[in-house]
């Protein structure tokens, strides 16, 4: 045994000296530095684990054999999540990355609970990887990466990491929004047989999926909120076409499902919409949905996992959440003035305004505009 | 959450976890034999309080479980499933024989903070079977995030 654990230290120790040397000699843009030094820290303590590993292996003593065993595996585990969820941010780093890049780095010095962390972006469907201690790593598709329309999702995105950022907090509202509707599903009467007890776990499944149902309303709140009418439209327009399957679920697909019915997200983003004076925009959402879902011949059914016995507490909760969250607010940065597009947000704004009124026209003024942004003329 | 943010999230929990379990299990066993254990207090103090914290939480969480009916509240579906896997493992008395899966959770806050022999080897056994469970636990968190070969 000592001489697999032996060997298997050296091996591990010599790749982690070439990950060290990939990231040490790779060039990156400026928006990475940060990346780059969090991961030649997380290498050194590594580093730090294997000595004190080696240190344990030279005891030879069999009775730590299982200790030392599990503890290699943890730092394996974490070498390897490193290795392939981060160090490919440093070492496929693209010339198309920049743009998300760019409005990553704004977005993030926006808010105190981002400024300063380390982050990356990677190709994949748009989501995002968040963790303590962790750079936050956005995933969106290539072909959303050259372009203007589809950015606002991060602003989806970045509320999972303000959710992280102020855990214990969330995590009460959203107790307390589990209670709320514990006590809205319990029965008038109790009784003891089998149907009483089906509907109880039932009652169970709904109150429990709703911990992450309510971080994703609490996630669209937060990219409605910096986004405005951005947001509505990407959103709209990155699910509206994916089918039934945006419009109703199977009962058994909702119970610990971890993103609720697209349609629901809809209804409850135009509501805040409103709220928020974008009524003429809520208004085509709306409209939009229940256009596709007539010809789809689809009715609205929950299955008691939304009711609208539940809709004051919920907007209640992610009211609450947004304050705690504080996102940037697009009003602050939206003009009215023609060409004066001195934010990301008014930038935006102005795409879609572009792509709803000349769609034909759109990527080539898309282009132009990316063009003068890379260069810093904005 | 989208499942790979909720496999993480979980990972990040268990490897926590891990360490902290790791640190006081090797602690435990060299400063038995009198032998330096390269670990400062601070760390040892550091493990500590994070496994008591944990097996807090676990207390109450298992109260409600293991009361079938009441919904587990403020917790994600990885954690959930965690506190139902100890739960069901508490049954399984042949494969599962330390104090922590005998007892509850409230067990081990007694014993890392006794300072007999007898304690100690029920502490080790305890986090040497919990962290089984979690290991095991973790398995499709860490498929989730890497895949296979």
């Amino acid at each position: 045994m000592d001489l697999i654990l032996k060997r298997s230290l050296l091996n591990f120790k010599r790749e982690l000296k070439a990950a060290t040397t990939i990231v040490t000699d790779k060039p990156v843009p400026a928006e990475l530095n940060r990346l780059r030094e969090w991961i030649l820290s997380a290498y050194k303590n590594i580093e730090d684990g294997l000595n004190q590993l080696e240190y344990y292996i030279g005891l030879n003593d069999s009775d730590l054999h299982e200790d030392i065993l599990s503890n290699f595996s943890s730092l394996q585990t974490v070498f390897r999540i490193i290795s392939t969820k981060y160090l490919p941010a440093i070492y496929r780093n693209h010339d198309n990355d920049l743009l998300a890049l760019k409005l990553l780095t704004w977005l993030h010095n926006e808010h105190s609970q981002t400024k300063n962390q380390p982050f990356f972006i990677q190709d994949g469907d748009f989501s995002i990887l968040t963790g303590v201690g962790y750079p936050l790593g956005y995933y969106l598709p290539v072909i959303s990466q050259q372009g203007l329309l589809f950015l606002p999702l991060f602003f989806h995105e970045i509320g999972h990491y303000f959710y992280k950022a102020h855990k214990p907090e969330m995590d009460a509202l959203v107790q307390e929004l589990q209670t709320k509707l514990g006590v809205i599903l319990q029965p008038p009467f109790k009784s003891n047989n089998q149907v009483a007890k089906d509907q109880a776990d039932k009652a169970q499944r709904i109150v429990e999926t709703w911990y992450e149902w309510t971080q994703e309303f609490f996630c669209d709140a937060v990219g409605l909120e910096i986004g405005g009418k951005t947001y509505l439209n990407a959103f709209s327009y990155y699910l509206r076409m994916q089918g039934q399957n945006s419009l109703q679920l199977p009962e058994k697909n909702l119970a610990n499902s971890s993103h609720p019915v697209n349609w629901l997200r809809i209804k409850f983003l135009a509501e805040r919409a409103r709220r928020l004076g974008l009524i003429a925009e809520a208004d085509a959402l709306e409209k939009s949905w229940q256009k596709i879902a007539d010809t789809l011949k689809i009715n609205e059914e929950y299955f008691g996992y939304y009711s609208p016995k539940y809709h004051q507490a919920i907007t209640e909760t992610i009211d609450n959440m947004l304050v705690e969250a504080a996102p940037v607010s697009f009003g602050d940065y939206v003009t009215t003035a023609t060409g004066a597009n001195s934010s990301y947000i008014q930038l935006i704004h102005e795409a879609w305004d572009n792509f709803e009124s000349d769609p034909e026209q759109y990527d080539q003024w898309e282009r132009s505009i990316v063009r003068s942004l890379l260069k810093n003329q904005i | 959450m989208e499942t790979k943010e909720l496999a993480f999230q979980s990972f990040e929990r268990n490897q926590s976890l891990l360490e902290s379990i790791n640190r006081m299990l090797i602690h435990l066993r060299l400063s038995k034999k009198g032998v330096d254990d390269k670990i400062s207090v601070a760390d040892i103090n550091a493990s500590k309080q994070y496994i008591s914290d944990f097996m807090t939480k676990l207390e109450q969480l298992v109260s409600t479980a293991q009361n079938n009916a009441d919904p587990l509240i403020g917790i994600d579906l990885r954690y959930r499933n965690l506190v139902r896997k100890y739960v069901d493992a508490k049954s399984k008395k042949t494969q599962f024989k330390s104090a922590l899966f005998k007892s509850s959770p409230q067990k081990v806050l007694e014993l890392i903070n006794s300072d007999t022999a007898e304690d100690r080897i029920k502490l080790i056994d305890s986090l040497a079977e919990f962290r089984k469970l979690v290991q095991t636990h973790g398995l499709s968190d860490i498929r989730e995030l890497m895949g296979e070969i």
